[in-house]
């Protein structure tokens, strides 16, 4: 098997832009300006995967480069671009070590493009280390905020236990199978079934439900949501939960999906209990990150009823779920994070009024809401439309009755925080000034989600091709 | 490519002026007129192309829009002369009326909005026209709606207003829901929404008989509604309290005339289908077209004359379609968007000079408004249908339509109305243009942004019906229908309704011209039926008496009983409160404490390992 160094050159590319960033992080002044330049090498990242070859295989098998690959990097590199973009907006806040802030998420990111195209046991646990250390540093970054700290202490220790089943469940693979590369592991596994492989999978599927943030590893969300710096806490909503269910869909539809009766039951019951969960423990909340961690369960629920369908139908259902599903989180946190620079506040109440003070912020929050609560005629209702579509197909119809009465309950959370911007009266009518660049971008991305839910044909042609990869 | 220009100009037009230009009220204005005259640039090809070609195939082109295992719906477009036909009304008449606007809404401070309003309705009328399939026609009929609803309207701070648009919007709900569950009827039967494919499966006999006529009388529901047929037509009388070029586009060129097309468009629907469906059609549209004319001799405010002659002139059209005079009613549908656009603009125009709409507060205006009286003339004359004007041609088809079909009772009602159109337009021309000055003020011309626009609808009001003299090829119906209609008592038609409408003209010319009989006389001694018009058969109270009040709220108050005590009290509240309990309990699993975390994941996991292995 050659090296094939050249299907990894966009890797490489991004890696030597994070390098240039911590040299300059020595000499300049403005650390803004470190963001910039990462923002310069996402973009260049893009252009190199553009360039680079749609299939084939790097470092002995240990990567391997498809069109699925290829899709979910581009996702990363967009959720780069505008992680990137709300930490030069939140830069202010930061106190200590700014320059690396922009360098770590960049890791993140990196880990994540490596997680899209691990082939190998080997390198799935190495980029899931990269991307999680690195959220694990992020988490904590203000050191001065004892709810940071607590939150990026929380993640590292659940998170350190979820690795551990991970990498105990994949001894158990390897013990049977004597294989560490995906491709070897779904050759031996024809040959037999037995106690220890049925442990080693679920081990596996269960420790991988910390980056999902599903049932049982769910429980770290909250707090680290609500903890972390808000950038931050858009890169675990967008991008983790992505990168664990590329990792997933890779592992449960290609090497376990001849055996796949031993595990569908497991992600039927975690899909509708963790749907059930998330939605109705968001309703209480009164923090809107809080909120959106418990949002971010309920759709870790909605996904997995796309595993549990472990069709061709279901896998292009996942994958435009988290296109709408990222597109929906960076508009809401962008608002969320323009929005906590005037008023200080991530509290749900302080958003009355949103809509008198900016209209566009507001119908930035709205939209990315509305789109998470799968409302028509945005790309979340398409989403969740081929989810359950996929799971009628494949005969779950429990599951998808549970997805669609929970999806109306949703509506309640998701609501409440718009009639607060728009029905009430605010206090402080001081309205907020945005400059062009912010609205721009505000701008295109609610176009993305509102051209997703409209006109989703293109897109849902070309993913079904990509889905075809998995199987 | 330049057909998806259509939708896209507008769509863009009406955007910028939205978010961008709102406040610059001259380009606004620009903005909106230039797109609506670059779509006509744009589909003078098409037209040019089916004129040459009048017996081409159709053009097709679309693109998947979601393309779901069961479930294939597509954004297309479909050329062929009928839709080209429309394409031609829509962007010449919409430009002509866009231009007038800019003078007649000078100085209004919603200036932006109305033409970001216009934009919008351009661009769902021409994906009306332009669809190939049921759900984007749909989908761009409920878009015309939100259109129609925003600019009736537009006065919003006038209860009136506020008032007519809802009710328009609420009675055209009516007429859609029967339309969307005809569209699904034909989708369970043939399995597809475009046209061409439902033709092709009707014709080699896939749908039943039933279910065909199920399926006609539910799409024609949305015509009721869409063209304001007995009896959905209560809204567009009131719909006159929007601007009047918006009344003149949309209220009775265009929109108005979308049910039409959409007949036209499932004709082989309605050929199909057992010939109840036809039969229905046709006397709907018969009635209505009496009823409005008789309505219309009681009224006295200018543009509802008008709006109820356009009730008068639907229903002359779906009663065509009804007898299976697609052409004939596709040529009124085209004289009558270049006619009663021009009446309505004159009117505007008049309304515009003297800031009422009561035709006894108006008279003698023709030695004030020498352009606007001539060309108001010409539109009663075409509306009348006197020869040569183009509503005579039109009529004509229609009648003689109606005669070979054998339905005599359609015939001879369509006559009568004729007649009753002749009395009262009449009597508009003499009462308004004519006789004792009643006004107040001093009315002057209006400036030539709005009279140019005049002139030329009237050079077509007068002239566009020759398209459809038999020697021409193609001549109108050759280029709809690809065969000549019609049949025999051709002759013997166009003689009687000129002689009718002869004496309708002489009957209005002897009350209100020459005071031979006087109005206030009649008036008196047919005081009950005077009445019985005044109030529009009552109709409109019996919806509101009847239905709105009695059944409506007694409904309402059911509703809300079941709502306040069954559904939030037990249901909503119930629920809500076990779910918040729910959610408060999963809540204080969240305790914070990383310990419990770390317990609570390793026993979940141990739970579930141990019932997915051993349970």
């Amino acid at each position: 098997m050659p090296l094939n160094i050249h299907l990894l050159i966009p890797e490489l590319v991004l890696l030597s832009f994070i390098i240039l960033m911590v040299i300059l992080d020595f000499f300049v002044r403005d650390k803004r300006q470190i963001g910039v330049v990462g923002v310069v090498g996402t973009v260049v990242t893009g252009l190199a995967l553009i360039l680079v070859p749609k299939k084939g295989s790097a470092l002995m098998g240990l990567v391997i480069q498809d069109p699925a690959a290829v899709f979910f990097k581009f996702l990363f590199l967009i959720v780069a671009l505008s992680i990137l973009y709300m930490a030069i907006l939140y830069d202010e806040r930061i106190k200590h070590w700014k320059g690396e802030f922009y360098i770590l998420i960049l890791f993140a990111i990196l880990g994540m493009m490596f997680l899209a195209s691990a082939y190998d046991f080997i390198t799935l646990f190495v980029s899931l280390e990269l991307m999680a250390v690195s959220l694990y540093i992020l988490a904590t970054y203000m050191k001065d905020d004892t709810r940071s700290i607590e939150a990026g202490f929380k993640y590292l220790v659940t998170g350190a236990l979820a690795s551990g089943f991970l990498l105990y469940g994949i001894s158990f693979l390897y013990g049977y199978t004597g294989y560490t590369g995906f491709e070897e592991v779904a050759g031996a596994l024809g040959q037999g079934r037995g106690g220890f492989l049925t442990l080693g999978l679920f081990l596996v599927i269960l420790g991988l439900t910390f980056k999902l943030s599903s049932i049982p590893f769910y429980i770290w969300a909250p707090d680290v949501y609500e903890g972390s710096p808000t950038p931050v806490t858009a890169l675990i909503a967008a991008g983790s939960k992505t990168a664990g269910f590329v990792v997933a869909m890779r592992l449960l539809f290609t090497v376990l999906g001849p055996v796949k009766e031993e595990w569908i039951g497991l992600v039927v019951f975690l899909s509708g209990a963790t749907i059930l969960l998330g939605n109705l423990a968001a309703m209480p909340q009164k923090n809107i990150k809080r909120m959106l961690a418990y949002a971010g369960i309920g759709s870790a629920g909605y996904l997995l009823i796309g595993i549990a369908a472990a069709s061709i139908l279901g896998a292009e259902a996942m994958m435009f779920y988290l296109l709408t599903y990222i597109f929906a989180i960076i508009g809401s946190f962008l608002a969320i994070v323009i929005f906590s620079r005037v008023s200080g506040s991530d509290s749900i109440d302080a958003y009355i009024g949103l809509s008198r003070r900016s209209p566009l912020l507001a119908a930035t929050l709205f939209i990315g809401l509305l789109s998470l609560a799968g409302v028509p005629p945005l790309g979340g209702f398409i989403a969740k439309f081929y989810i359950f579509a996929a799971a009628v197909k494949e005969g779950l119809i429990g599951l998808a009755v549970v997805g669609v009465v929970m999806a109306i309950v949703s509506m309640y959370y998701f609501l409440l925080v718009v009639k607060r911007m728009y029905l009430i009266e605010p206090e402080v009518v001081e309205p907020i000034e945005l400059n062009l660049l912010t609205r721009a971008t505000l701008y295109g991305v609610n176009i993305v989600t509102i051209l997703l839910g409209i006109y989703p044909g293109p897109f849902t042609d070309w993913l079904m091709e990509v889905a075809k990869d998995f199987f | 490519m330049s057909i998806w220009l259509l939708l896209l100009i507008p769509l863009i037009a009406t955007t910028t002026i939205t978010l961008i230009t709102r406040r610059h009220k001259d380009l606004s204005s620009y903005i909106s007129i230039g797109a609506v005259v670059l779509c006509f640039i744009i589909s003078i090809k098409p037209i040019l192309y089916f004129l040459r070609n009048p017996h081409a195939e159709p053009l097709e082109q679309s693109f998947t829009w979601l393309n779901i295992p069961g479930l294939y719906v597509e954004i297309g477009t479909l050329l062929d002369p009928l839709s080209v036909l429309m394409l031609f009304i829509v962007t010449f008449v919409g430009s002509l009326i866009h231009i007038y606007s800019r003078g007649y809404m000078h100085g209004d401070p919603g200036y932006s909005r109305f033409f970001a309003c216009l934009s919008l309705f351009i661009f769902a009328m021409l994906g009306i026209v332009l669809a190939n399939n049921f759900i984007q026609m749909f989908i761009f009929w409920e878009l015309v709606g939100l259109a129609s609803y925003l600019l009736i309207g537009y006065y919003f701070e006038k209860p009136s207003a506020a008032d007519a648009a809802k009710k328009a919007f609420l009675v055209n709900r009516v007429g859609d829901f029967g339309f969307i569950l005809g569209i699904f009827v034909i989708f369970y039967a043939t399995g597809t929404f475009n046209f061409l494919a439902i033709e092709k499966q009707i014709e080699a006999g896939n749908v039943g008989d039933w279910t065909l006529l199920l399926a006609a009388l539910l799409i024609f529901c949305g015509v009721v509604g869409k063209s304001a047929q007995f009896p959905l037509h209560v809204w567009l009388p009131d719909a006159m309290e929007g601007p009047t070029p918006v009344s003149a586009l949309i209220h009775a060129a265009t929109m108005v005339a979308a049910g039409v097309y959409l007949l036209a468009r499932t004709a082989f629907l309605y050929h199909a289908a057992p010939p109840e469906a036809a039969m229905v059609v046709a006397y709907i549209g018969g009635f209505t077209a009496l009823l409005a004319a008789t309505i219309a001799l009681a009224q006295s405010d200018i543009k509802r004359v008008i709006a109820y002659s356009t009730l008068a002139s639907l229903g002359y059209m779906v009663m065509a379609m009804g007898v299976g005079g697609v052409s004939a009613g596709m040529l009124y549908l085209t004289t009558h968007a270049f006619f009663k656009a021009l009446l309505f603009l004159a009117a505007g125009s008049v309304i515009h000079a003297l800031h009422t709409n009561d035709i006894w507060k108006m008279g003698g205006l023709y030695r004030k408004m020498k352009i606007t009286g001539s060309t108001f003339g010409i539109g009663a004359l075409a509306m009348i249908g006197v020869f040569p004007f183009s509503g005579f041609f039109a009529k004509d088809e229609i009648l003689v339509a109606t005669l070979a079909s054998g339905n005599y009772v359609l015939f001879i009602g369509g006559i009568i109305t004729a007649f009753l159109i002749a009395i009262f337009m009449s009597k508009l021309v003499f009462v308004t243009f004519f006789g004792e000055e009643r006004y107040e003020g001093h009315p002057h011309e209006s400036p030539p942004v709005m009279t140019v626009p005049l002139i030329i609808l009237a050079f077509f009001a007068a002239v566009s019906g020759f398209v459809a003299l038999p020697g021409l090829e193609p001549n109108f119906s050759t280029y709809i229908d690809g065969h000549v209609e019609g049949g025999e008592g051709g002759h013997f038609v166009a003689i009687l309704s000129t002689l009718v409408v002869l004496a309708g003209i002489l009957v209005a010319w002897l009350i209100y011209q020459r005071g031979f009989v006087r109005a206030e006389v009649i008036a008196n001694h047919c005081h009950p039926l005077y009445r019985v018009l005044e109030n529009r058969f009552y109709i409109d109270d019996f919806y509101d008496r009847v239905i709105v009040e009695r059944i409506y709220n007694g409904i309402g108050r059911a509703f809300n009983f079941t709502e306040i005590h069954i559904i939030i009290g037990f249901f909503v509240n119930g629920s809500a409160f076990i779910t918040r309990e729910i959610g408060k309990a999963l809540r204080l699993l969240t305790t914070g404490r990383l310990q419990e975390y770390a317990l609570l994941m390793v026993g979940g996991v141990v739970i579930l390992l141990f019932f997915f292995i051993f349970g």
